[in-house]
């Protein structure tokens, strides 16, 4: 009896002191797994993968925009397909010289390729020359940088978009009456859609383009701006945003100033601005698809870079979201129409 | 398992358990350590780089301001700084998460150096080609200073949360440190007590035995409390636990009637003990038991002797009257044939006989035949005195006649018969001897018709433990003294020698507890079986050689 008690607690503690050096080997092993993420690829290795992977860059217009987040969404699993990687960088907050100063340093850090946004920009548009000419492909995307050499561009067609809005606006407005604009910025993209704008509304000399802003694409300056053109132009039947974030402010303003009447429209549709449309806050929006954007132009570099020739420009659809097709698209199990959170500059 | 063995495998254990320990903790450390080395290298040559880009790109400046060749080497000197940390950051490696971006600023390096080669290069024919040069050139500097520090940032970012995890790992390594030291000291203490025990209990138990030895005590009883301490078998009511006095009695009972039971246990108390002390253990044990058997052997011996010698004291006591009463006989039958006395003469003869057979060494045995020849000339002295109430009928197996026997036993059993059997019967008494062979035994037989005897007395006459102290002077008074029961048989002593007397001489004669057997029932008379076998046993001799002398 004695003797078991004794075997039975000397086993028992043996038992414990494996249990114990099974941790021990298990913190071990954890330790050496977490260690392992630590290690470096080894050199040479790392080297041959390296020359063999593509890298590319994408340069957006601002780092945190849903917009922008979309297209490298695309391109990012575009880029998977092939084997290539993709490094997405871009200014915090909106910044043409700071995305011209991060063109610089792709350049100089020796990229493959390159996916940017044109800027309507002497200056720009040397430095993509310089890229070119130093054997690095570039393509513009969501908006055009048309007097340099760049190899395509990618994107919605802005002066189309523009038409489209015209249309949009003379459907809804008549042929008659006063009519706000807020620009984003002074990007090619918005220039064109402006243009594009203009000529159906030049058709209808009784509807009268009354004030341009621009909003900077930023919300709060819209409902500033918007504000400031009701003060001075009480009688405006609609406001259109011609950037991602201007109809929501644009509407927000409408809201402070009671001007029920006032019809709001916007690109893209960023935020809540599906339900701002289902409470008729928002007359109408046209919707992009950055995501093809991204997906589309990644395509087209690794094609070029294969040797293939691509055509210059590639526009990708657009998509009119109003109240009747924010209900189909609630009715349908899915339209393609409406790619939710979405939005523009 | 032998202490030996035990040792041999539980220290080589307990070493290698604390190694295992030790490596592992310093594998973990190792681990840690490398992990850290390889980040902390990975900064520096980041931070490195970065001032290298700073440095040449400052002695490009000054070369550009004085163009001269110290200025020139110098630059070189630090633009090949500058690549020789470029390669160095890539034979470090990258952090796989990080491989593009850190590609992305070995190239920014390349595109530095390459830029300040070409400024260096133009800095003497076209000046304001190197100025522009060394524009873009300060421009990658900046890039490659802004990069440096995100990277660090990045590097650092991936690094914080695993060597977090490796912060936890290290706590839990630290703990599971602190059991292990305590488990293993625990382990150790448990091995060595483990290892200790089989080595002092056998020690203790050795030690016990060897004190109760020394103290005069038996075997049986240390070996019975050693079989109980060792199989956990102890029982309240256990008979040896009583007292002292009693369960030394009792061992000895034990030790006389079964001397074998004692060992038997012994060699099972043993069994499991296969160590080395083990076998000592069992040594000392048969040593003790040999002891033990060599010393009954003595004591059986020495009662033998005893015996012999009162025989002989009692033969001494009546050897002067036999001399003369032999002398005395021999003329007495002459002078009866003389006077024509026939049958007077032949009795005289008979018992002179009977005496002379009385006066001879009695330790040595006799054969069945001589014994039968005495307990005749016996006879017929007896139915001379009794005439026709008593029938003495033989039946004697020629057989059996060789047969050695001790001196004065049938003939006292007949004798018994006579006085006791059939005293009282007026007439029709029958005294029966029967000699026959079965197998090696001789099987003597002597019967009479006469009084019996009870079952009490009948165990007592079996009853052979002859106890010295409990007949103090058996020779001095052959009368029965006091004795609670006057039956004839209860009598011990008769005609000089007891019933008793005979059973015991016989038993150690052939050294058989069977030897001798008595069926009687009151008034039916009773009837003594010796059994002896035809070749006597195999003792050096009955009587110890100083008898001899």
């Amino acid at each position: 009896m004695k003797n078991r008690i004794w075997n039975g607690a000397l086993i028992l503690l043996a038992l414990l002191f494996a249990g114990l050096l099974a941790g021990f080997a298990m913190t071990v092993q954890h330790t050496r797994d977490l260690t392992s993420q630590l290690k470096p690829e080894n050199g040479a290795e790392a080297a041959a993968t390296a020359g063999e992977r593509t890298r590319i860059a994408l340069i957006s217009q601002e780092q945190d925009n849903p917009f922008w987040q979309s297209v490298e969404a695309g391109a990012a699993a575009a880029a998977e397909r092939y084997g290539m990687e993709l490094e997405y960088m871009g200014p915090t907050r909106i910044n043409p010289s700071e995305q011209t100063r991060l063109l610089e340093k792709a350049i100089a850090e020796g990229f493959d390729g390159l996916l940017v946004q044109g800027q309507n920009d002497l200056a720009y548009a040397s430095l993509i020359d310089q890229a070119s000419a130093s054997g690095i492909p570039v393509l513009t995307i969501d908006a055009d940088e048309p007097d340099s050499a760049r190899a395509a561009y990618v994107g919605t067609d802005n002066l189309e978009a523009g038409r489209r809005m015209g249309e949009l606006v003379v459907r809804s407005v008549g042929d008659k009456g006063e009519l706000g604009v807020l620009l984003g910025s002074e990007a090619s993209n918005q220039q064109l859609r402006l243009e594009g704008f203009r000529s159906v509304i030049a058709r209808h000399p009784d509807l009268v383009i009354a004030d341009v802003r621009t909003s900077n694409i930023s919300r709060l300056q819209a409902e500033e701006q918007t504000e400031d053109m009701l003060r001075e132009h009480p009688d405006l039947k609609a406001v259109i945003g011609f950037s991602a974030l201007d109809a929501l402010g644009i509407a927000e303003a409408a809201d402070h100033r009671q001007a029920d009447g006032l019809l709001v429209f916007g690109f893209d549709d960023p935020g809540n601005t599906r339900q701002e449309i289902g409470r008729g806050r928002i007359a109408a929006v046209i919707v992009q698809q950055p995501g093809q954007i991204g997906e589309k132009a990644v395509t087209l570099l690794h094609d070029y870079m294969q040797g293939k020739k691509i055509e210059e420009l590639h526009y990708t659809g657009t998509a009119v979201l109003d109240r009747a097709a924010l209900a189909a698209s609630e009715d349908g199990v899915s339209s393609q129409a409406c790619v939710p959170l979405e939005s523009c500059p | 398992m032998t202490i030996r063995a035990k040792l041999l495998i539980v220290i080589p254990l307990l070493v290698l358990a604390a190694n295992t320990v030790i490596f592992f903790l310093f594998r973990s450390s190792a681990l840690v350590q490398g992990g850290y080395d390889r980040m902390m290298n990975r900064i520096l040559a980041y931070k490195q780089s970065v001032q290298s880009a700073d440095e040449s790109l400052q002695a490009l400046y000054n070369y550009l301001l004085d163009p001269g060749p110290e200025l020139l080497t110098e630059m070189e000197q630090l633009n090949d700084e500058l690549r020789f940390s470029g390669d160095t950051l890539h034979q470090l490696g990258q952090l796989p998460s990080l491989a593009s971006q850190a590609e992305g600023y070995l190239n920014l390096i390349d595109t530095l150096a390459e830029q300040e080669r070409q400024a260096a290069e133009a800095a003497s024919a076209t000046p304001k080609e190197a100025l522009a040069q060394y524009e873009s050139a300060e421009k990658t500097a900046g890039f490659i200073r802004e990069e440096g520090s995100h990277l660090v940032d990045l590097e650092l970012g991936v690094d914080r949360p695993v060597f977090l995890q490796i912060q936890r790992e290290n706590e839990r390594m630290n703990r599971l440190g602190a059991a292990v030291i305590a488990v293993q000291t625990l382990l150790g203490v448990g091995l060595a007590l483990w290892v200790s025990r089989s080595v002092t209990d056998p020690v203790g138990r050795l030690v016990r035995m060897a004190r109760r030895i020394s103290q005069g005590m038996p075997l049986a009883e240390p070996a019975d409390a050693a079989l109980t301490a060792g199989r956990a078998n102890w029982e309240p009511d256990d008979p040896n636990a009583r007292s002292p006095t009693g369960s030394v009695a009792q061992a000895h009972d034990q030790a006389q009637t079964n001397p074998g039971a004692q060992s038997r246990s012994d060699a099972r108390l043993n069994a499991s003990a296969k160590d080395e002390l083990g076998i000592l253990t069992n040594a000392f044990v048969q040593m003790i038991e040999s002891l033990q058997a060599a010393a009954d052997r003595d004591k059986e011996r020495l009662e033998q002797d005893r015996f012999v010698k009162e025989l002989e004291l009692r033969a001494l006591q009546s050897q002067i009257q036999p001399h003369f009463l032999f002398n005395s006989l021999n003329v007495l039958s002459k002078l009866a044939l003389l006077e024509g006395a026939e049958r007077t003469s032949d009795l005289i003869v008979s018992m002179s006989k009977l005496i002379r057979y009385r006066l001879r060494r009695l330790d040595e045995p006799v054969s069945l035949r001589d014994e039968l020849g005495h307990v005749m000339e016996y006879v017929a002295i007896q139915q001379a005195r009794f005439g026709s109430r008593v029938r003495f009928e033989t039946d004697i197996d020629d057989a059996a006649l060789p047969a050695r026997i001790p001196a004065l036993t049938v003939q006292p059993l007949v004798e018994n018969a006579f006085v006791h059997g059939i005293e009282s019967m007026e007439a029709g008494a029958v005294i029966r001897l029967a000699i026959a062979r079965e197998g090696g035994d001789a099987v003597i037989e002597v019967a009479d018709n006469g009084a019996g005897m009870d079952e009490a007395i009948r165990l007592a006459l079996l009853q052979l433990d002859y106890e010295p102290e409990a007949q103090p002077q058996p020779q001095a008074s052959p009368q029965p003294q006091a004795s609670p029961q006057p039956h004839p048989h209860a009598a011990p002593i008769s005609a000089g020698l007891g019933t008793r007397n005979v059973f015991r001489r016989i038993q150690l004669f052939t050294g058989r507890s069977d030897a001798i057997q008595i069926r009687s029932e009151p008034g039916q008379g009773t009837t003594f079986t010796i059994r002896i076998p035809m070749t006597p046993k195999e003792e050096p001799a009955d009587v110890p050689p100083i008898d001899r002398g």
